[in-house]
């Protein structure tokens, strides 16, 4: 346990001090992948130790990312780039999660797809979003003692941001709450009979997992500065289950390996071969055959997931 | 006004019968092996572009839609006994994610093979014109889709209700380990049903070849409104999914016509709707 | 791992009327395999429990399976081991699992095993689990049956498949032994919850090698990068080279290659670098490729993209780093009017200079009463309203609007609404997969006849008019360029282009990246190759005047945008062999209105 707090610190503290000695075009895609790591963190939360699969998290990335791009084009400050985002995602989690959280297993996965793919349409269609082309122009926030704007301000911004969110995910995860989502990922029936009010929980864990998509959508707008309505796009869903997959559902460091092993593909493969598609899904299919426990499960020597 | 209320009524059965063709499969791969067939939108465009090589091979419509589908569903077979055979005692998850690889693959394949261009196929020529029915005016081969895609739902139902494979797909559909305790070779049966569900899925590519045209991206288009029939329908039911067909096809159809901004908007309301009133659809069988 | 092994015949009174054994049977031979295994380890219970002071084993869990059906006259083997073992409880289970747990037995049994009171049999479930306090030793195995039959052997063997008592395997019934493992144990292949049966091993190794391939992949691109230093000139070229726009970014990049190599790749003494990324359509790639070229490759001057959400999404970028751009597709107005920049040219067109001319033309020349459709985007509804601004004018009426989603397949509802409005002409902008769609439906529907179908060049352009076929004949648009312009520049370039792409006729992309391509040669000629000061090569490519295969070509001081020197209206026919828009009427002069756009800004 100590050996992983500390190799956790060491990636941090690595991750800080990239920027000084890699250019510009590197530490971008690494900041590309602390984003989307948080994003796939979050789904995590819910995947891997509540046992929820959600096709439709997008729903709250890209809810977190139009509100942070409407509120920080009117003030930009910290409220409108973290608060304002996450609250409203943590919102429609509770919505969405109360009429979600019925239904399990297949209609699940439909349920929360619809509900995204309803978000999608509307983004797509209506000019206050700006219809297709989305919301452009969006500035950084302002950070007291810090200039964001900056690459460097920004990184170390961003670090922050999605470190204490890990940590806090983290401390989530291993506390009794944590633990009773595990159990009900187990074996639910148990759980009620035992006396916990199953439905509250999940739905308590669906309303966390959507604050830090939330979260991570503003993130993605004050990085990027612009959104689109692909962020509700059921394909961005299945991306994140992807990176969560690939890096190993259940544990907190996989989705950010994931993220980092889909953003590379993405963009290196992509310098070289048109064929990057095929690659990304030929790969995914054989992480799934083969090594269900993604990239931490191998490493751990585990033997797949929890059934 | 009735002419007008006909004409888009016939353009949504239409598309509602083109839907049923490709949902069809999806509610019995469902139903028969509990998964959700991500990549069923991938048959429906290899169907498109196997038809549109076969039609430029041999210069026969009706050539290219016998043999199309008999193509998709060998590739169907081969994917299940491949990839989705190891993952049945898995959880279901892992086979939805397994088959939403396969999205990506079969995506590029195409770009591979046909280029990422829009591709064009043309009707048959015996139904390249357009006809009018009782004031309203629709393309002749829209005309012979619906015809065909009813003709189908009966034969479809013939097969599942009257004979004895019909009677096996069923149990299988009702309880897979019963059966296969029955002494039923249920793997194989598993993979029937699953290239038998791809080659629907393909079939539905090669007759909407002539209305969309073939595009790398078209599976993924048609993903969506697959998924809702299925849903709205019930996950299995073979009812269910033309019954929902023809409901969503009319829905989007009136939609466009009546509310354009909100086109998008109506078929997810309505299959939320469904869901949240009556999780297991209008056919499907009642949640476990 | 200790088993048991018995072997039973099924007696007639142990089967119902159909001659299957019934099913309670099952559980009282689980007990008999039970006790049977403690006898084989040399502890029948006859002596055992006296022994101990053991009341009895209690059971507190038991359940079967049933694989297939046992008939009268069938031999069955009932094998029993242990899987399980806990402090108080351990489970017997079936030969394919390996105990699960094992614990070393402390002797806190006896004693209460003796006044313990019996726990009753819970709910079935996949195990027996008995009760029992053995005392310090490693483990006693409580027995629990297997028995599971082959399904696969069905229709062989009448349903079963069973090794003799003896273990050595022979024909039974008419049945071939299976190779199976020297147990010759019957059942299925492997136990559910093992996953797939690929070990440990070959997984590590799986992903050791791809991470080696990752991190190389990786590495690689950065390592290569690093070498390239000033000297050559550098041309960050964004567009798209997959998809189903891949066509207009090859027909854009094969005509700035073309005029390239006339130059032979050379200018002001210093050669030409062309670094080409895919942006795939999409505006965070797009962005990200483009932030790539500017601070990892350092680019001199950037063009591209296709897609106008990329332009909007890199504008901030490239202005903010004061990296020339010049625009070679993307339309969207903005760029020309309150978002444009000093540091942004563009050669290709705006969305409003296709169309505003249009407007008037068909007033006069079509019909008077318009059916607006294009996709409900901000392209499309620009494009609707610059056709408006002179179309209302000259006396035109707007029958209806509509704007389907950008992507649709099925315009049937559409066109259904379009007959019924009683319009006689359409004025429709689509591009790429849309207006293939769009046109042959539009055919289909026998709309053509009655109702003249007109638009902003695009819904007829060489990228779409294959796949339309002769559903486009007679569609009427307006465009920035066609290949049958007649003027000696464009006759030249026509002919230089088929040579070069194996007779591929060029197109109004082809004609934007030729003018990009002329106006970066002609630029850095008049700035000797000079790329360090950016300013004066700002100014030297405002300047550039040339001969276009459009016109004269020429930059539009107050927006950097092109100013078409004619806008044609051109009619699909079918000549020179295949189809073709063959101008037949013209509008000159026109440029962008650029409102809200300051520049130097």
């Amino acid at each position: 346990m100590t050996r992983r707090l500390l190799g956790s610190a060491l990636v941090v503290v690595a991750v800080a001090l990239f920027p000084l000695s890699a250019g510009n075009y590197p530490v971008k895609l690494l900041q590309e992948i602390l984003i989307w790591g948080l994003f796939a963190m979050s789904l995590d939360l819910l995947m891997g130790y509540a046992g929820m699969v959600s096709f439709g998290h997008a729903a709250f990335f890209g809810i977190g990312g139009y509100v942070a791009a409407l509120a920080l084009a009117k003030s930009p400050g910290l409220v409108s780039a973290l608060v304002l985002p996450a609250l409203a995602a943590g919102l429609a989690a509770l919505v969405i999660g109360f009429f979600s959280i019925r239904v399990s297993g297949v209609y699940f996965i439909m349920l929360t797809l619809a509900f995204s793919q309803m978000f999608y349409a509307y983004a797509f269609q209506v000019s206050w979003l700006g219809a297709e082309d989305g919301l452009v122009g969006i500035p950084r926030p302002v950070v007291p003692g810090a200039n964001v704007s900056s690459l460097r301000g920004f990184h170390g911004y961003l670090l922050v941001v999605v470190t204490l969110s890990a940590l806090v995910l983290w401390r989530i995860v291993r506390s009794p709450f944590g633990h009773v989502l595990r159990g009900i990922h187990e074996n639910e029936a148990r759980m009620e009979a035992v006396g916990y009010a199953v439905d509250r929980y999940k739905l308590l864990a669906f309303v966390i997992a959507g604050v830090f998509a939330g979260l991570a959508g503003s993130l993605y707008v004050q990085f990027n500065g612009s959104i689109g309505p692909d962020a509700f796009f059921w394909k961005t869903s299945g991306e994140a289950l992807l990176m969560v997959i690939i890096g190993g559902t259940g544990t907190l460091g996989g989705p950010v390996l994931g993220a980092a092993a889909f953003i590379l593909l993405q963009s290196l493969v992509s310098t070289y071969t048109e064929r990057w598609m095929l690659i990304l899904g030929g790969t995914f299919i054989l992480f799934v055959l083969f090594a269900p426990g993604g990239i931490v499960g191998a490493l751990r020597g585990r033997v797949g997931l929890r059934a | 006004m009735p002419a007008d209320l006909f004409a888009q009524a016939l353009n949504g059965l239409a598309y509602g019968v083109l839907l049923f063709l490709l949902s069809v499969g999806l509610t019995l791969i469902f139903g028969m092996l509990d998964v959700v067939n991500l990549a069923h939108g991938s048959f429906y465009m290899l169907g498109a572009y196997a038809g549109l090589s076969l039609i430029a091979g041999t210069g026969n419509f009706w050539l290219a839609l016998l043999l199309a589908p008999l193509v998709v569903g060998l590739i169907g077979a081969l994917v299940e006994v491949s990839c989705l055979r190891p993952l049945y005692r898995r959880p279901p998850l892992d086979q939805v994610l397994l088959t939403f690889g396969f999205i990506y693959l079969f995506e590029d394949l195409v770009k591979w093979i046909w280029g990422g261009r829009i591709r064009s196929i043309a009707p048959p020529d015996l139904f390249s014109g357009s006809v009018s029915v009782w004031g309203a005016i629709i393309p002749s081969y829209r005309l012979f889709v619906i015809v065909f895609g009813l003709v189908m739902a009966v034969m479809l139902w013939l097969l599942i209700e009257r004979t004895r494979l019909g009677a096996i797909i069923r149990a299988g559909v009702f309880d897979a380990e019963m059966t296969g305790g029955l002494g039923i070779n249920i793997k194989l049966v598993f993979t029937t049903v699953f290239a038998f569900g791809a080659a629907l899925g393909g079939l539905s590519g090669v007759i909407a070849g002539p209305i969309q045209s073939a595009y790398p991206s078209m599976g993924v288009a048609i993903l969506i409104p697959a998924l809702i029939v299925v849903v709205v329908g019930g996950l299995g039911s073979l009812k269910g999914s033309l019954v929902g067909s023809l409901v969503i096809g009319q829905a989007e159809t009136f939609g466009k016509a009546w509310l354009p901004d909100s086109s998008m908007l109506i078929i997810y309301v309505v299959m939320a709707t469904v869901m949240l009133l009556r999780p297991q659809g209008l056919f499907g069988r009642p949640l476990k | 791992m200790v088993v048991n092994a018995l072997a039973v015949k099924v007696r007639w009174s142990e089967a119902d009327p159909a001659g299957i054994v019934f099913y309670p049977r099952f559980f009282e031979w689980f007990d008999l395999g039970t006790e049977a295994l403690f006898e084989s380890l040399g502890l029948p219970w006859r002596e055992l429990f006296p022994a101990e002071r053991i009341v009895g084993v209690p059971i507190v869990e038991t359940g079967a399976r049933f694989a297939a059906p046992v008939r009268y006259g069938d031999e069955v083997r009932i094998e029993t081991t242990v899987s399980d073992v806990r402090e108080k409880t351990f489970r017997a289970r079936g030969i394919r699992r390996r105990p699960a747990l094992r614990h070393r037995l402390r002797g806190a049994g006896l004693g209460r095993a003796a006044g313990e009171p019996r726990r009753p049999a819970g709910r079935p479930t996949h195990s027996g689990r008995h009760r029992r306090p053995p005392q310090g030793r490693a483990l006693s195995m409580k027995p629990a049956l297997v028995f599971e039959t082959s399904v696969r052997k069905l229709g062989e063997c009448g349903g079963h498949f069973w090794a003799p008592a003896s273990g050595e395997p022979e024909e039974l019934n008419g049945c071939q032994p299976r190779d199976l493992p020297n147990r010759s144990i019957i059942g299925r292949s492997h136990s559910p919850k093992e996953g797939t049966g690929m070990d440990k091993v070959t997984r590590r190794k799986f992903l050791g090698g791809a991470t080696l391939a990752a991190a190389g992949t990786a590495m690689g691109p950065w390592v290569l990068r690093a070498g390239a230093q000033s000297g050559p000139i550098k041309i960050g070229v964004v567009l798209p080279y997959s998809g189903v726009y891949a066509v207009l970014g090859e027909s854009i990049t094969q005509a700035m290659e073309l005029v390239f190599a006339r130059e032979n790749w050379t200018v002001a003494g210093r050669k030409i670098e062309l670094i080409k990324e895919d942006d795939e359509m999409q505006p965070p790639v797009g962005v990200r490729k483009t932030e790539k070229l500017i601070d990892s490759d350092k680019v001199d001057i950037l063009t591209g993209p296709v897609h106008s959400g990329i332009l909007m999404g890199m504008r901030d970028k490239v202005h903010n780093s004061k990296t020339i751009l010049i625009v070679s597709n993307a339309g969207a107005d903005a760029i020309s009017r309150e978002r444009c920049s000093k540091w942004i040219f563009r050669t290709s067109f705006s969305n409003w200079q296709p169309c505003q001319p249009m407007g008037g033309w068909v007033a006069k020349n079509v019909a008077k009463d318009v059916f607006l459709t294009a996709p409900n985007y901000q392209a499309g509804k620009d494009m609707m309203n610059a056709f408006k601004e002179t179309f209302v004018p000259a006396g035109g009426k707007i029958v209806a609007e509509d704007y389907p989603k950008l992507g649709e397949t099925d315009y049937a509802p559409y066109l259904t609404k379009i007959r019924q409005s009683g319009a006689k002409a359409v004025f429709a902008f689509f591009s790429g997969t849309d207006a293939v769609n769009f046109v042959k439906q539009y055919t289909q529907f026998g709309l053509k006849q009655n109702i003249k179908l007109t638009g902003a060049g695009f819904l007829t352009e060489p990228d779409v008019l294959p796949a339309q076929g002769a559903a486009a004949l007679g569609v009427i648009t307006g465009h920035f360029y066609t290949p049958l312009l007649d003027n000696a520049t464009n006759h030249r370039f026509v002919k230089e282009f088929r040579d070069k792409y194996f007779g591929k006729m060029p197109d109004g992309f082809a004609c934007q990246g030729h003018d990009t391509a002329e106006v970066i040669l002609r630029a850095l000629k008049a700035v000797n190759g000079n790329t360090q000061d950016k300013d004066k090569l700002v100014d030297a490519i405002a300047k550039v005047e040339f001969d276009s295969p459009r016109g004269r070509f020429k930059f539009d001081p107050k927006t950097h945008n092109v100013i078409q020197p004619f806008i044609y209206v051109r009619e699909v026919r079918e000549v020179y062999g295949g189809l073709n828009n063959v101008p037949i009427d013209k509008v000159a002069n026109v440029a962008d209105p650029g409102t809200g756009c300051t520049l130097p800004a």
